[in-house]
């Protein structure tokens, strides 16, 4: 399971989250059922929460080297202002 | 009769010299591009023939008149918008004489469409070829990601439009990564070099999503993001491309053909990252959902629990057999009233057997009258032969037995022996 939210983008993730706490608040799932959704909407929200740590905040310049691939530099300079 | 030739027979005067055919085409073409260099020229385009060298041959005419036409392969290819029979241009250039077929032509160094500009042509041309080649088909558009992981802007970094970019998406997404692969965005080559931006930032493969764009500017100044190289980069491109050039109201080829446009640089943030803060939110929410739901569920099974448990089958367990043993109950009886009933048949059947056994025993026969009548060795008397006069015999009756001695026999003749 943890495999295929690997490939699974955030928008899914999140999509799959909110269905899963709209079909337990129908409350018409037997107990077990229930517990299943609710440990899978926990890993959901994990895994978003942790997508969303992942993107960190960063600007930088890119430059093409010699064999055509780019080299990355940091440009505090192109931070936003105010 | 004819005379021969005599050379004595021209006239005395000094004759001038005759030009060979060379001569008088070179004096000609000198003529001609002496007077009429670099001039302007109207009329409609005809004969249009392109040669596989890249020279492009025309007639420009007029209702009465017409002459050759010229476009070397360099100015054809500057040429912005694809020319055309029977487009009225106006055509700048040098008239010159090609002498070796004698026949004088314009060599023409530009071309401008009459009416429109040359780039309202030559943006009408282009899109109507990408238009047929379905570079706008909107099913050949790709998805932008939710949250890019690395963002690539390919524009200058001189401008106004990379902080505009930058502005827009930290505003709303304070966690993003924004590489700036810097490129020239207008000018000669300008669109081959962005080109080759999306090309190389493709090959990296590192990316999520690509922005190109420039702040606004005149049509001039937009005009690489018109450009066939451009528009076939994009289209080729596996990243989703964002197009951001000038303002709403500058269309451009490249905002036809990417999967979306940013109506401006500013406007590049909502469409490439989401609102983190309504993320986090929906995130939160969805997680509190999720709690509370479980709550209500796991209480809504202890409820159950406990109606359950006073369900009578739990509380009085006996009462589950209680049907069981009335049926018990009622096959007993039944088969004991079944039995009794055979008992009672067949204690009369052997009744009546009895009663037939009685009737056959030899003293039931002697209770009815008969006797029994034995010789001295007790052997039944059946036969008169049996006994002589003098023997003694006996008479079993049904009370009591008389004995007597045979005095006659009476033999009765024929009667079967023994």
């Amino acid at each position: 399971m943890a495999k295929k939210e690997k490939k699974e983008s955030f928008e899914e993730a999140l999509q799959r989250l909110e269905e899963i706490a709209e079909r337990l608040e129908r409350g018409d799932l037997p107990l077990d059922e229930s517990l299943k959704k609710y440990e899978e909407g926990v890993a959901l929200y994990r895994y978003c929460s942790a997508l969303l740590k992942e993107v960190e905040h960063k600007i930088e310049i890119l430059t093409k080297i010699e064999d055509g691939t780019l080299a990355a530099t940091d440009a505090p300079e192109l931070e936003p202002k105010g | 009769m004819a005379r021969p030739f005599n050379p004595d027979l021209i006239p005395e005067m000094e004759a001038p010299r005759p030009y060979t055919v060379t001569e008088l085409n070179a004096l000609a073409r000198k003529a001609l591009e002496r007077n009429f260099n670099s001039i302007y020229l109207v009329g409609e385009v005809s004969n249009l023939s392109r040669q596989p060298s890249g020279h492009v041959y025309f007639t420009l005419k007029d209702t009465q008149s017409q002459i050759d036409a010229v476009l070397w392969r360099d100015y054809a290819e500057a040429l912005l918008f694809t020319l055309e029979p029977g487009m009225e241009v106006l055509a700048f250039g040098d008239v010159t004489l090609y002498t070796k077929m004698g026949r004088y032509q314009i060599s023409v160094r530009t071309l401008e469409p009459r009416g429109a500009g040359a780039l309202d042509l030559a943006f009408r041309q282009l899109t109507a070829k990408l238009e047929a080649e379905g570079l706008f088909a909107p099913e050949h558009k790709k998805e932008l990601p939710f949250i890019p992981r690395r963002i690539a802007l390919v524009t200058s970094i001189s401008g106004d439009a990379v902080h505009d970019m930058l502005k827009s998406i930290y505003s709303r997404c304070a966690n993003a990564r924004v590489s700036v692969l810097p490129v020239q965005v207008q000018g000669a080559g300008a669109s081959k070099d962005i080109a080759a931006a999306i090309k190389t930032l493709n090959a990296d493969g590192g990316f999520d999503v690509i922005v190109v764009g420039r702040g606004g500017g005149s049509q001039e100044d937009l005009w690489a993001f018109n450009e066939e190289p451009l528009a076939r980069a994009i289209y080729a491109s596996r990243i989703p491309i964002v197009s951001a050039v000038g303002h709403e109201k500058d269309v451009t080829i490249s905002d036809l053909v990417a999967d979306a446009r940013a109506m401006t640089p500013t406007q590049v943030g909502q469409l490439i990252v989401p609102d983190e803060c309504e993320i986090r939110q929906r995130l939160d929410d969805a997680r509190s959902r999720l709690i509370a739901a479980l709550s209500r569920c796991a209480e809504r099974a202890t409820d159950d629990l406990a109606y359950a448990w006073r369900h009578p089958v739990f509380m009085r367990p006996e009462r589950m057999i209680e049907p069981l043993r009335l049926r018990l109950t009622d096959s007993y009886d039944h088969a004991a009233r079944g039995f009794d009933a055979l008992l009672r048949v067949s204690s009369e059947r052997l009744q009546r057997a009895l009663v037939a056994l009685e009737s056959l025993s030899p003293l039931g026969v002697l209770a009815r009258g008969y006797s029994v009548t034995r010789d001295a060795k007790r052997n039944v008397l059946k036969d008169a032969r049996s006994v002589k006069p003098g023997e003694s015999i006996e008479t079993i009756l049904h009370r009591g037995r008389i004995k007597s001695t045979v005095t006659d026999l009476e033999i009765e003749e024929g009667a079967p022996n023994g």
